[in-house]
């Protein structure tokens, strides 16, 4: 009983770490989908420099683990740079959307990858301009494409997000620390979180797979 | 530069090792558990397959890092004084199990019931149906899979610096406390890492390359 009552204490510290990873995720997941969009733009521009510093950029997201990713950013470049400390916060944000973006891009290319030609050369013959063609034909079949795999990857973002405790940005998996140092209840705090997490990704995991189940209804293929 | 190397070389490099062997050990282990869970998965008792079912989206919907700690934390509540670098392998082994359950499943789930009818009907053996029918046809969906998995288990690794054991991210802070070579450091860290996931990486695409003659029918 004891237990529980000093349990109890600790949920408004756990649940503001919640609220913080919680910030940063929504953060990160809305950066990235702009930088995904911009990814493929530049994939699709037929400029030889651009396309190719895309898919570098690509395939270096993809290669490098994102805490060293983190590491670089935060620890690295600003002692190569000597601009000091810099806001872990705005650091992990940007690191996680980063990343984010890379892999964004890679759903959305598959996605419009799927759209069968004829939808652009018939837009083309009915005389819509490339503005229109995307706004008004491409987009609209895109998304329910690529609607549950993006969810997905809002789903890996926030796996990777814990990351940021390493930084010492006081996230979700911070905060379990912290109420572990505070309570010396080594394994209680740490479960708070875990369960906290598994409600966060679980959540959006099940609305990717109601995305997929609900958005394929009468496109078989 | 040299002088670098020949005196911190050896410390990375060993970290390198490390996380090599901590990955494929892990995968390793995790693969046999895996295959395990799969076949609970899609075992036909209730019970059975909502066990396997529990466990898999327990730790599919968990970040790796706090999985780590968990485990670290009951090895203190159990007074068990393991290795970190084992523990950071049972991490591994427990998380890649869970992914490698639902390749596997998938790979059975594509493989059309007719199949095993067809090989009920013609009186071969389960042993000699897994042998020669479902194998064949599985091996070409889960290999590249797999492999693809060994290099999300390779990035996934680098959290396990956060709970002390000496892989090469941790191997890569040692250095710095030594040297101050901050950016260096990470940069020759993150070079290693590119190495080791892009080559695994290329050799899980030459295997989808290599196995796409079968198709299997869905």
């Amino acid at each position: 009983m004891k237990y529980l009552l000093g349990a109890v204490d600790t949920v408004p510290l756990l649940l503001d770490g919640l609220v913080t990873t919680l910030l940063i995720c929504g953060l990160a997941s809305i950066l990235a989908l702009v930088g995904a969009v911009c990814i493929v733009a530049a994939r699709r521009s037929g400029i030889g420099v651009v396309v190719w510093t895309a898919k570098v950029y690509v395939t270096l997201m993809r290669g490098l683990p994102i805490v060293i990713l983190v590491f670089l950013l935060y620890f690295g470049v600003p002692a190569l740079f000597d601009l000091g400390r810099v806001s872990a916060l705005w650091v992990g944000v940007l690191a996680l959307a980063m990343n984010g973006a890379a892999f964004q891009s890679e759903v959305l290319r598959g996605a419009i990858a799927r759209l069968p030609n004829g939808q652009t050369e018939g837009a083309y013959a009915l005389g819509l301009n490339k503005f229109q063609l995307w706004r008004l034909v491409l987009t609209p079949q895109v998304l329910p494409i690529a609607l549950p795999a993006l969810a997905g990857e809002i789903g890996f973002l926030i796996k990777a997000s814990p990351v940021l405790s390493l930084i010492t940005v006081v996230d979700l998996t911070r905060r379990a620390q912290q109420v572990t140092m505070q309570t010396f209840d080594p394994l209680g705090p740490l479960l708070a979180a875990c369960f906290l997490y598994f409600l966060l990704i679980g959540s959006i995991s099940w609305v990717s797979r109601y995305l997929e189940t609900r958005l394929t209804v009468g496109r078989t293929r | 530069m040299t002088d670098f190397i020949t005196t911190y070389g050896g410390t990375l490099l060993r970290g390198f090792l490390w996380t090599i062997i901590l990955v494929t050990g892990g995968f390793a282990i995790g693969s046999v558990f895996g295959a395990l869970l799969a076949s609970m998965l899609v075992s036909k008792k209730k019970l059975v397959g909502w066990l396997a079912r529990s466990y898999v989206e327990l730790i599919r919907n968990t970040p790796f890092l706090i999985q780590a700690m968990l485990l670290f934390a009951l090895m203190g509540v159990l007074r068990l004084r393991l290795e970190p670098v084992l523990v950071g392998l049972v991490a591994v082994a427990i998380y890649s199990a869970a992914y490698m359950a639902e390749i596997i499943r998938g790979g059975l789930n594509s493989i059309p019931n007719g199949q095993r009818e067809g090989a009920r009907a013609l009186a071969i053996g389960p042993l000699l149906q897994f042998r020669l029918i479902i194998l064949p046809q599985l091996l070409p969906f889960v290999l590249p899979a797999s492999v693809n998995l060994l290099a999300t288990l390779c990035k996934e690794s680098a959290f396990l610096a956060g709970v002390s054991v000496a892989e090469l991210t941790f191997s890569g802070q040692v250095v710095i406390t030594q040297t101050f070579l901050i950016f260096e450091v990470w940069a020759i860290i993150g070079v290693l890492y590119l190495v080791l996931v892009l080559s695994i990486m290329a050799l899980a695409q030459f295997l989808e390359r290599r196995m796409s003659w079968v198709n299997p029918a869905r």
